[in-house]
């Protein structure tokens, strides 16, 4: 299986994390770091990309929500700045785990398709 | 295959479960991330709070367009061509704008919080399911709906718009921020939820327990009691004769005429009765203990304009987001358009307090009393006896849903009813209680038909409907007239000869009834004391109608008045209304808008106008002139209303305490009316309760307590300000509002600013003590040009925290400014418009 360099596979996280995100579901944004893990060359470069590929994808859509309507997206992280700090924290290590597991998951199936 | 990989992909999978495993733990990750998802975490309240300049639905049912105008302040301006479609956009907004509000009232009185905020509420739960205010919205629910099925069409019209908004808040993940907290969704709205918000409203100005606490006054004072809480209050100003006037009590003929109280009831039990009430109290919005509202009208003769000026500020709680929610509407009615605006409750598609382009009405509340307590000879645990004959009680089981950290727990209660009510029960004492709003009731019909009034005459006849809570109507049209009524249907207590009662023993109604009585007094469910027959005025000949929680008439004026209530206010808002209007009629100029403003924001504060003089006496140096120079205006940067207040809390709790606090009612010095201590400070200097009974040897009056007060009070200022310089002491530093949301000591921001606020319990700008309750609407209505009316609310219309109408408004209710109250007929002439919504029929 052909292994991918840490910015593109942050790059599909990222593009797959915010197509996710549009059907409205967080836990699918798992999929999105996972598949990133999967196709990483190393361990290092797949949870980096898991975990800012979601990361940023939070980013930009509360970038967006900012643009759309600065005083009320303002007010709202100033009200929930400490909730909004430890979710960005979870959403990094949703990312983390998720592509570590893909990056395992291909691992391993790399190795039972040798063995066959 | 290496090993390491096999336990990385085990590790990584365990702990990916263990962040996506939802618990009930409420910040556990899961709950968290859900919160903060940007699609459908709490950022789409962020988003959805700026609302598009135009928006188009499409609705099944809806029978032609409607358009809905937002202005700059939030408010709504409703153009439709049916009534059905008006109840409908009123729902489809009441939601969008307030739908947590909505449901956390409408839970509240099916006693259902403990199934979103846990055994913290079960307490509340069960206090309200015995209440049962649930009970009365099902029979009014019935009786609308067998009686005026015209006004039941319109509710399920109202309520489909409700739940319409409800789907697409759900749909989109913009359910109100509260939800997503809380982590539950509403349930679809029902007519019942309609009336079951109209009993809340009517349980918070009905339902008090002042005949219990009363009893248990009683129970431990004796006759001493009716110095403290006389018949009539010592001091009083009638609404239907303007005037202060000075009664002497009468407290000493009274001891004689009472009824036989209960000797089995243990005063601590009862006592539990009433702390059990306090702490469901707390959990009340939009009241809580809240009884205070000023309305007044003035006639075409006394104004600049030649027509009437009306006047409005209910004093309700300060609640986040406010009690009232503001719109207005032009609807073809009939065939006929009618242009309204004023405030509705969320829940509720009616405005209660506000105008059509005919005739205008406030309210203020009676203090009527349509709650009574019996209490029993009991032959054992379930059987009583009534009217000579043994009876059991009526025993009902319920179950309350808990929720719990792994989901519910049901816990059952059973309920018993006597032949009068409930029974209240806490340890040995046991009270059924009688109120009218467990009956079925026609008030909506009268609110109705207020927004279809064509006059004054119309207006009035459309009051007969009107009976909980009862009010006091002012009213005007545009042709000159004005009115006021203390609308409410009261009961007529009767033995069972049919002989009234109250007017052979004027206490009965305000304490608890032996129902175990041969001759028991009871409700004549054949004769009330009906709308038609309260107080009413029609045109005085003074020219104008002042309400302010007091007293309606001397009993030489109307003979029922002890039947109707007893809990009225003291007298110093009517008072002060009435002279500052006098003054002007005095001064021999007409009466103006401006002057209506400023009526409507004085916060001179009477009874320290009364009492400064004995606080000047006692004081000495800097604050004796501070005192002298003041002219007891309650304004925000005062040194002297800070010393007043401080001062004023000494003395009251160094009078009484000593008394109570030997009988064991050390908490409630509180309760004596402050015109019984101004009357004895003024009539009476050397009255014992001035005497400390707790110093052997000496006997104090009114000059030593107040010094000893004011020892105090001045300590407590130098604690709080630091500083020994009283100039430096203000008012606003220890009178702040306090307009909590109802999650807000967990989220803070949610509640509105504690800013610094003038005024005073008992001024007329009567931003109570400790800045929870205060005028809830300001409103002054215009009868020459009702365009040019005036309101404001405390706080916003939205009740979406990120708006930036949540508290818009907040600022200029404290400032003492308005909004312009103006009532277009078309949706292009609404003026700042910032949004059009237009709701479009299928096809």
């Amino acid at each position: 299986m052909r292994r991918l360099g840490l910015l593109i596979c942050l790059l599909i996280t990222l593009v797959i994390a915010c197509a996710l995100e549009l059907t409205r579901i967080w836990v699918l944004l798992v999929i999105a770091s996972i598949v990133g893990g999967f196709l990483s060359k190393s361990f290092v470069k797949a949870v980096i990309a898991g975990g800012l590929g979601l990361l940023m994808c939070w980013i930009i859509y509360l970038g967006a929500y900012y643009v759309m309507n600065p005083i009320g997206v303002g007010i709202a992280a100033s009200m929930f700045s400490l909730i909004l700090i430890i979710s960005l924290v979870l959403v990094l290590v949703l990312g983390l785990l998720g592509a570590s597991f893909g990056y395992f998951l291909s691992r391993v199936l790399e190795r039972q398709r040798g063995k066959v | 295959m290496k090993r390491k990989e096999v336990v990385g992909l085990v590790v990584s999978l365990v702990l990916l479960v263990l962040l996506l495993v939802p618990y009930s733990i409420p910040l556990s990750p899961y709950r968290l991330l859900t919160l903060t998802d940007p699609t459908s975490g709490v950022w789409v309240n962020a988003v959805v709070a700026k609302l598009p300049a135009d928006k188009r639905v499409v609705i099944p049912g809806l029978t032609s367009q409607v358009i809905i105008v937002i202005d700059r302040y939030g408010v709504p301006h409703i153009f439709a061509d049916s009534d059905k479609d008006l109840a409908f956009a009123i729902g489809y907004i009441h939601a969008n704008d307030r739908l947590w509000q909505m449901d956390l009232q409408r839970r509240l009185v099916e006693g259902r919080l403990s199934e979103i905020f846990g055994s913290i509420a079960y307490d509340v739960d069960l206090f309200q399911r015995i209440i049962g205010l649930h009970r009365g919205a099902e029979a009014s629910l019935q009786l609308i709906k067998a009686k005026h099925p015209e006004l039941y069409e319109l509710l399920e019209a109202y309520c489909s718009g409700v739940n319409k908004a409800i789907e697409e808040m759900k749909a989109s993940k913009g359910l109100p921020v509260e939800f997503k907290l809380l982590g539950y969704e509403p349930e679809p709205w029902t007519p019942l939820n309609v009336f079951e918000i109209a009993r809340l409203i009517a349980w918070g100005l009905t339902g008090t327990f002042a005949d219990i606490e009363l009893y248990l006054l009683y129970s431990r004072l004796g006759d001493k009691v009716w110095e403290l809480i006389p018949l009539d209050r010592y001091l009083e100003t009638y609404i239907v004769k303007p005037g202060h006037k000075v009664v002497l009590g009468n407290y000493s003929e009274l001891a004689g005429r009472l009824v036989a109280l209960p000797i089995h009831m243990n005063s601590k039990d009862v006592m539990s009765i009433l702390e059990w009430k306090r702490s469901v109290d707390a959990w009340m919005p939009p009241i809580i203990d809240a009884f205070a509202s000023n309305n007044w009208v003035i006639s075409r003769a006394l104004t600049d304009t030649g027509k009437p000026i009306l006047c409005n500020d209910p004093h309700l709680q300060l609640t986040v987001p406010p009690v009232w929610y503001e719109l207005h509407y032009a609807v073809r009615s009939g065939g006929e358009l009618f242009i309204v605006r004023g405030v509705t409750f969320p829940g509720i598609p009616l405005v209660v307090i506000g105008s059509n382009q005919y005739v205008g009405w406030g309210f203020t509340n009676v203090m009527a009393d349509q709650i009574d307590f019996y209490y029993y000879e009991w032959a054992n645990e379930t059987h009583y006896w009534y009217k000579g004959e043994l009876r059991k009680i009526d025993r009902r089981k319920e179950v309350i849903r808990v929720k719990t950290d792994g989901g519910y727990e049901e816990r059952s209660i059973y309920i018993n009813f006597t032949v009068h009510g409930p029974l209240i029960e806490r340890g040995g004492a046991r009270f059924a209680m009688c109120w009218i709003g467990h009956k079925g009731t026609t008030e909506a019909v009268a609110i109705w038909k207020y927004s279809r009034a064509r006059n004054i005459s119309e207006f009035f006849d459309a009051m007969n409907y009107f009976q909980t809570p009862p009010q006091n109507h002012v009213v005007a049209d545009i042709y000159g007239n004005i009115g006021w009524r203390a609308c409410g249907k009261y009961p007529n207590r009767t033995y069972p000869n049919g002989t009234n009662a109250v007017a052979l023993n004027p206490l009965l109604p305000r304490l608890p009834i032996n129902g175990s009585a041969l001759d028991v007094v009871e409700w004549n469910e054949e004769d009330w004391i009906e709308p038609w027959e309260a107080p009413q005025l029609l045109n005085p000949p003074w020219g104008y109608v002042v309400t302010a929680n007091n007293k309606l008439a001397s009993v030489s004026d109307y003979p029922f008045i002890y039947d109707v209530a007893w809990t009225f206010a003291d007298y110093y808002r009517a008072f002060r209304i009435t002279e500052r209007i006098e003054d002007i009629i005095r001064s021999g100029r007409k009466i103006t808008m401006n002057d209506m403003r400023s009526i409507q924001n004085d916060v001179q504060f009477v009874l320290a106008r009364n009492l400064t003089q004995l606080l000047v006496s006692v004081a000495d140096g800097e604050i004796k002139s501070i005192l002298k120079a003041w002219s007891y205006e309650m304004s925000i940067d005062s040194p002297a209303a800070a010393i007043f207040i401080t001062w004023y809390k000494y003395f009251k709790m160094y009078t009484f305490i000593d008394e109570l606090e030997e009988k064991g009612l050390r908490d409630y010095w509180d309760r004596v009316p402050d015109s019984t201590l101004e009357y004895l400070v003024l009539y009476n200097p050397k009255s014992k309760w001035f005497d400390d009974i707790t110093t052997k040897g000496l006997v104090e009056d009114a000059v030593d307590i107040a010094k000893r007060a004011l020892n105090a009070a001045v300590e407590e200022l130098k604690g709080i300000f630091k500083t020994d310089d009283p100039h430096k002491w203000r008012l606003g530093e220890l009178h702040k509002l306090r307009a909590e949301h109802q999650l807000g000591t967990v989220f803070r921001g949610l509640s509105y600013p504690a800013w610094e606020a003038p005024g005073w319990s008992d001024c007329v700008n009567n931003i109570a003590k400790g800045g929870g309750h205060g005028p809830s609407w300001r409103m002054i209505l215009n009868f020459a040009n009702l365009n040019d009316s005036l309101c404001v609310i405390p706080g916003g219309q939205s009740g979406n925290p990120f708006s930036e109408w949540y508290y818009d408004q907040l600022r200029m209710w404290l400032d003492g400014k308005y909004k312009t109250m103006s009532f277009p007929a078309k949706s292009e002439d609404v003026k700042d418009a910032v949004c059009r919504i237009i709701l479009t029929p299928t096809g």
